[in-house]
């Protein structure tokens, strides 16, 4: 608590305490005429860029709602059943999550409802699991399964193999989607083709 | 590159919407007309005696007369619609320049993070979609703005979603200064300065407030102000010194009223 019994230092304080409150919007302060009405939007960031690099990305935000709309902020939430009505036989999904995101409940609530709950399968890969991996693959092109492939960043060795198995699906003779769930991180080491579609 | 996508959405867009016109060939009018022309050419050669007497002559020449005029209009007819349908397929250039604008700005997405790419494939895949989704106008021109607007959103909503969520602001702005950039509405020198930032260090003016205002600060102002739109912005600053200061948070004000407090 700030105590003083000179009246000059209390105007003072009241006077730092609304710069500083000003400060907090920056990005919205006017400049001085005759800039003010002279500069556009656009300009404006280059001022503020010079004096409050910090608000930068809020008057970015004001930028783009001003030009696109608002809409153009305000991403729609990630929709799995939209992404795989898009998607087709010989074209993965791919996750790629941060630390802590796990999609497998979204996925398993997905294959509920097409009804493809007994016909999910799925294999977590590491050590010695690229042959598994392979054969459900296989299996899965042939009956009809969802296969699911985690950890694909643990498997780096296994990753051209998995390429040649993807490319070489048959669009007529495949009736699923296969699903990989690679982490970040080794992305440098994961084939080019599937990065062709993401989630 | 560029002149080559362009082509490929105008050809794309225009065939979607000439399902619903016919177009007449006028090549098979024209080929029925040399026909004629050519049996009417061949009978002249077997003439002999009185032309008028040769009954059949007669009337294969005005069959052929008939036949030919009839072309002569169904020819003028297809001309006619087809300078029409020209006028319409240029109506949907800024169609095809905004689908190829905003494939260009996508393909920079890959200088973000390398695993932004986006195929074409999969780029006119959506843009097809999007010709066939979005609002029908009966003015063309209304449906050129109503195509552009649904493609632009249509591609951000797509895009979004292979994106980390601290690139997507990156994403919008990048939209919106490749489509302020094709209007001619962003300077390329303010662009790099927003990116770059200053490139000159030697300055004869001071720093009006270096109590508070830093060198770095400082320096940007005056790096600013050689940009022509920002003319005279150093000698105003310093002028508005007190106004700018509200932008500014000042610590070291705050540590002097706790001092003179104690």
């Amino acid at each position: 608590m700030l105590q003083s019994t000179d009246a000059g230092a209390c105007t003072q304080v009241s006077c730092a305490v609304q710069g500083i409150f000003d400060s907090n919007e920056a990005h919205e302060l006017p400049l001085a005429e005759p800039f003010e009405s002279k500069l556009t939007t656009f300009q404006k960031l280059l001022f503020l860029r010079c004096i409050r690099p910090d608000k930068v990305m809020m008057a970015i935000q004001a930028f783009v709602v001003e030009h696109m709309g608002v809409r153009f902020i305000e991403p729609p939430p990630f929709d799995l059943s939209a992404t795989y009505r898009e998607s087709d036989a010989t074209t993965p999904l791919i996750f790629v999550l941060s630390a802590g995101a796990d999609p497998m409940l979204d996925l398993l609530k997905l294959a509920d409802e097409m009804q493809f709950s007994k016909k999910f399968e799925k294999v977590s890969l590491g050590q010695g699991q690229g042959p598994k991996a392979e054969r459900l693959l296989r299996e899965g092109m042939e009956r009809g399964l969802w296969v699911c492939l985690q950890n694909c960043h643990l498997a780096v060795s296994w990753m051209p193999a998995m390429e040649r198995i993807i490319e070489g699906i048959e669009k007529d003779k495949v009736r699923s989607i296969p699903l990989a769930c690679p982490t970040p991180g080794l992305l440098a080491s994961f084939p080019l083709l599937e990065v062709r579609y993401q989630c | 590159m560029y002149p080559y996508l362009w082509e490929r959405f105008f050809k794309c867009s225009f065939a979607l919407i000439q399902n619903n016109l016919r177009v007449p060939t006028q090549v098979t009018h024209r080929i029925s007309v040399i026909t004629l022309q050519s049996a009417y050419i061949r009978t002249q050669g077997h003439l002999q005696g009185n032309i008028l007497d040769d009954e059949e002559l007669i009337n294969t020449l005005s069959q052929s007369k008939a036949t030919s005029d009839t072309i002569q209009a169904k020819v003028a007819e297809a001309e006619a619609t087809e300078a029409q349908i020209d006028a319409t397929r240029e109506l949907y250039r800024p169609v095809a320049a905004r689908a190829s604008l905003l494939f260009f700005c996508i393909s920079d997405l890959a200088t973000v993070d390398p695993m932004y790419q986006y195929s074409l494939t999969w780029f006119c895949a959506l843009f097809i979609r999007a010709m066939e989704d979005a609002p029908q106008f009966e003015d063309v021109s209304e449906r050129g703005v109503a195509l552009n607007d649904w493609f632009t959103y249509s591609l951000y909503v797509n895009v979004c979603r292979s994106l980390f969520e601290r690139h997507k602001l990156t994403l919008s702005f990048l939209l919106s200064i490749a489509i302020l950039k094709s209007q001619g509405r962003i300077d390329a020198n303010e662009w790099r300065f927003l990116l770059a930032g200053p490139t000159e260090t030697e300055f004869s003016m001071k720093n009006p407030a270096s109590q508070w205002l830093t060198e770095k600060c400082w320096t940007e102002v005056l790096n600013v102000a050689l940009l022509p739109e920002f003319a005279g912005f150093d000698r105003h600053f310093a002028d508005n010194i007190d106004h700018y200061k509200a932008c500014i948070p000042h610590p070291t004000f705050l540590l002097s009223i706790y001092t003179h407090a104690q």
